[in-house]
């Protein structure tokens, strides 16, 4: 399920909203599959105690939106990373070496939402987590690559031509474009103390 | 929280993952050693008829691109007679820094 989400035919989105703030908007996704909950891998009738406080407490309506929609899966620069289920804290030690802090989000009120949220953090994340362990791999990967200094390049560059502004002027591209690495970077080069220089020609042939 | 909480069908999905060959931490696979020592029996023992056993291990491993690591722990179990054979029902693995950041833990501890 989660590999058509990030997909080549998806129509999830990637978000630069300016000022190094990023994020992966799965809502197109999700408000294609119209069913509330599916976001969480789970349904109402399996959640019946939450479904009722969110209907309590936003009417019918907006309750199903927002249990369509989910959470956001968003970076706010320069460490900070809300995981739809889990949030982070980066904390640099190095330019190579980061410990990543992380927990499950927990609601107020909503103690069956709550294990389930737990169960999948522990699933996903921390250093034997399905998605997490791999990640970091890549990580760890792209650390080795970036050390190499032939091709000197690095290339940022994936979706350029096809990103567009969205209904608030925000830039998007498709979710497997690199829309929130090229946000974050030029942030990050206008920085104070910014000890980077990015260029914006072509890389040599 | 823990670093793995693992039902039987959680277990089979790791093995699965492993088993497709896009499992980018075990690719190349580590190469573990795995020991097993101060076995023992455990003195309270549960009232359901499983049998209590800890033990401590430490576990060598070697990933590509990352130094040999050394993973030490104290193991607890819940082993029960099923038709003859000694299974096992529960494995709680305490590791010596879980209070610590720890690296990658991508094989099955």
């Amino acid at each position: 399920m989660i590999g058509k989400l990030y997909g080549g035919a998806s129509t999830a989105l990637t978000r630069d909203y300016g000022n190094g703030r990023t994020e992966i908007d799965l809502r197109p996704e999700f408000r294609k599959r119209d069913a509330p909950m599916s976001w969480f891998g789970t349904s109402e009738e399996r959640l019946p105690d939450y479904t009722a406080r969110m209907k309590a407490a936003y009417g019918d309506t907006a309750a199903r939106e927002i249990m369509i929609d989910g959470t956001p899966h968003v970076m706010i620069f320069p460490n900070l990373f809300i995981a739809e289920i889990q949030m982070f804290v980066i904390q640099p030690l190095g330019v190579d070496d980061s410990v990543q802090h992380v927990t499950a989000l927990q609601f107020k009120g909503a103690p069956d939402l709550n294990r389930r949220l737990r169960q999948q953090t522990m699933g996903s994340v921390g250093p034997a987590g399905f998605l997490l362990a791999d990640d970091s791999e890549m990580y760890e990967r792209c650390h080795r690559g970036v050390l190499a200094r032939n091709p000197e390049w690095i290339f940022l560059g994936r979706g350029e031509k096809r990103q567009r502004q969205d209904e608030l002027g925000f830039t998007v591209g498709h979710v497997t474009d690199e829309v929130p690495s090229r946000g974050i970077w030029s942030h990050y080069s206008q920085a104070d103390g910014a000890g980077l220089m990015l260029s914006r020609e072509q890389p040599p042939p | 929280m823990s670093i793995i909480y693992d039902n039987r069908s959680r277990i089979a999905l790791r093995v699965r993952q492993l088993m497709t060959g896009k499992h980018f931490t075990q690719t190349p696979q580590s190469n573990l050693r795995r020991l097993i020592s101060n076995i023992e029996l455990m003195d309270e023992q549960p009232d359901d008829g499983d049998i209590a056993v800890a033990s401590n291990r430490p576990d060598l491993s070697s990933r590509a691109c990352a130094t040999t690591q050394l993973w030490a722990a104290r193991n607890e179990y819940r082993l029960r007679h099923v038709d003859g054979e000694l299974r096992m029902a529960h494995k709680k693995v305490i590791l010596v820094n879980n209070d610590k950041a720890i690296y990658t833990l991508s094989f099955l501890v």
